[in-house]
């Protein structure tokens, strides 16, 4: 599903959930701008995550779609990238119904949001040189993770080149109609949804058994 | 739904009525409650009595709570709950009197002493509290309210000894959103400021990251991936309604709300790079971007007084730490050592603002002084501290180290700087400490 198929999904589940919403009304033409006219309506996010619509590329197409590596502290596009880029481009023209996302990563080096920032630079630079390459800018999205989705773990050049990456995900446009034909959720859906009040739940933080405990305010009494 | 306002049943009352107080020996009668910043009190508190039969777990549970408050600022050091404790309590309940003569032979300078009792669904909290080297009772109140809500009659009786022993308010009715991992994705966390009640947010599926607090304390706007896009959302805590503020293609990331709650300042990359804009939350005037260079332009943070705005720019090369006026004008740059200073928080009193520095390979808490440009190094440890967000007394910070492996939140008094870690878990980054709470 490409991004106008989303976005009509998501007004669909608006209006389907949220009856009572704000009324919005001039949906205009551009996806970009439709997209933005969501901003403002109480929308059911659990829902929308079903319009979900870029996968991981399937095997044959992996080994165009590769990661492409990026300089420390570093969003420009790098010697070894552009080959990688322009059969990128190619697979494009030859499957002018896909649309990409790219996302942009960081090592675990610098601070999280500077990070998300520099991500999102990465992602944005190989747009541009998809463009540059002829790609039409409507096909290409991008989004930053920082460094909250490393590929490895361990703090050494090897594993921080690794992370410092944009990656590739592929709406292929072949589920937009299927995605039209389903019917809307069951009466019960709704309601349950209606009741959710109670949004928070308890949890205990992960722990760490090893590393050794360091709570300066212990517990006092058993 | 409403029956949980506490009622305060009496003002320094209760230990006057249970027990006279003999007073310390002469000779110790030195004041370190004039001067709570000079070295932190040790405080003794002895485990609250159940004057009732119901829920005797509460006792040990009301005692950790409070000492776990107390604790938190710095201005206290818990007394170890020895046997010599537990026997001088026992001696004061015996003798029908406190005796602070004894509790000043243990090293004991601040006393808390309490009493509570459960009826059906009703608890009702007492206590009272000493300097033992002046030999006076400086607080004492009982609280009477919905069982439900004893951690919050605990919280405001904690904030109020703090006040009435140091001067100095507390924050225990605050809480800290936080990103914390759960089954292998980053989410937002609530807790209490002292890292009780950790919550985890429901926010769809996906991460949910980047918290800031909407500054009436109900509502938390972070970035959601749940659409599969990084949208900006603004979640009320209180009716769990989530709206969403900001889909622009990109990233919508990085928010600070506006002090009178009108207005958001975030991070866009519509326009092909990073910039920082200002959206009206009532959805009227569309978006108005403040920023323009070809560098990355991020991380805004209002000033208390809502006529500026804090932020990092990288448009010489390095990441440093900008302010601007609230419409984009008079853009100065405030950061001059260092070549990467990021994660900027203005003070609530507004003369400091807070940021993250890389010194010497490793990142560190400082503040800069917006006035005079001073920058002062805050934490100085071996670990790496970032991500500060100031205690609505604009005098602690919470930052996110990376101790062992694992990052956790740490609390730091910037006057007396010794980190008190508030969370036990593997990966707790982000945090943003709430204002002061209602409930």
């Amino acid at each position: 599903m490409d991004r106008a198929g989303l976005v009509l999904f998501v007004i669909a589940a608006i209006v389907f959930f949220n009856g009572c919403a704000r009324h919005r009304p001039d949906v205009m033409a551009d996806p970009d701008t439709r997209l933005a006219a969501l901003e403002g309506y109480d929308i059911p996010l659990a829902e929308i995550t079903e319009g979900r619509a870029f996968v991981e590329p399937r095997p044959e197409d992996a080994l165009i779609l590769k990661n492409v590596h990026f300089d420390f502290d570093d969003s420009s596009i790098r010697d070894d990238a552009k080959p990688v880029l322009e059969g990128i481009a190619a697979w494009m023209t030859n499957n002018p119904r896909a649309e990409l996302m790219i996302e942009g990563h960081c090592d675990e080096r610098g601070t999280r949001e500077y990070n998300l920032a520099l991500g999102e630079r990465r992602a944005l630079s190989v747009r541009s040189h998809l463009i540059g390459l002829g790609v039409s800018e409507r096909r290409l999205h991008t989004i930053s993770y920082g460094k909250e989705k490393p590929l490895c773990l361990e703090s050494n050049e090897a594993c921080w080149q690794r992370n410092r990456r944009a990656q590739f995900r592929v709406s292929y446009g072949t589920d937009r109609d299927r995605r039209a034909e389903l019917p809307p959720p069951p009466a019960e859906v709704r309601r349950q949804i209606d009741r959710e009040v109670v949004r928070e739940e308890r949890v205990s933080l992960p722990r760490d058994e090893e590393a050794p405990r360091g709570r300066a305010i212990h517990r006092y009494y058993q | 739904m409403n029956k949980t306002t506490i009622a305060v049943l009496s003002l320094l009352l209760p230990a006057a009525v249970f027990m006279p107080v003999s007073p310390a020996p002469a000779g110790s009668d030195y004041l370190r409650v004039t001067k709570p910043y000079a070295d932190s009190m040790r405080l003794a508190v002895p485990i609250f009595q159940n004057e009732g039969a119901e829920r005797p777990d509460l006792a040990a549970e009301i005692s950790n709570l409070l000492i776990a408050n107390l604790a938190l600022p710095g201005y206290f050091i818990p007394a170890d709950n020895t046997d010599f404790v537990r026997e001088q309590d026992e001696e004061d309940r015996t003798r029908g009197r406190i005796d602070l003569g004894g509790w000043s032979t243990l090293g004991v300078e601040a006393l808390v002493k309490g009493t509570y009792r459960v009826d059906g669904d009703r608890v009702s909290v007492s206590a009272s509290a000493f300097s033992v080297s002046r030999g006076r009772q400086l607080y004492g109140k009982r609280y009477s309210g919905d069982l439900s809500r004893w951690r919050w009659i605990v919280h405001t009786i904690s904030d109020e000894i703090i006040e009435a022993l140091t001067g100095e308010k507390g924050f225990s009715r605050t809480r800290i959103a936080f990103v914390a991992t759960h089954e292998g994705e980053r989410k937002i966390h609530l807790m209490e400021a002292s890292g009780g009640e950790v919550r985890k947010i429901d926010s769809g599926r996906g991460f949910a990251l980047y918290p800031s607090w909407d500054p009436d304390g109900q509502s938390l706007a972070y970035t959601s991936y749940s659409s599969g896009f990084p949208w900006l959302v603004l979640d009320n805590l209180r009716t769990g309604k989530r709206r969403v503020v900001s889909a622009q293609p990109g990233m919508n990331a990085l928010s600070s709300i506006s002090p009178d709650g009108r207005s958001i300042a975030l991070t866009l990359s519509r326009d092909g790079n990073p910039e920082i804009y200002l959206v009206r939350l009532d959805g009227t005037g569309g978006l108005r971007r403040l920023t323009n260079s070809p560098a990355v332009e991020c991380s805004p943070s209002w000033s208390p007084d809502g006529n500026r705005i804090a932020f990092v720019s990288d448009r010489t090369g390095t990441p440093q730490i900008y302010v601007m006026n609230s419409d984009g004008s008079n853009v100065s740059r405030l950061t001059r050592r260092g070549r990467h200073n990021v994660s900027p928080s203005w003070s609530p009193r507004g003369d400091l603002i807070a940021y993250s520095s890389l010194i010497d390979g490793k990142f560190e808490i400082c503040a800069v002084n917006v006035n005079t440009g001073e920058e002062t190094r805050i934490t100085s440890d071996p670990y790496r501290n970032e991500e500060p967000s100031w205690a609505p007394d604009g005098r602690h910070l919470v930052y996110s180290s990376r101790r062992y492996g694992r990052n956790n939140l740490m609390v730091i008094d910037i006057r007396n700087p010794r980190p008190i870690q508030i969370t036990d878990g593997r990966d707790c980054t982000n945090p943003a400490w709430s204002p002061i709470q209602a409930r």
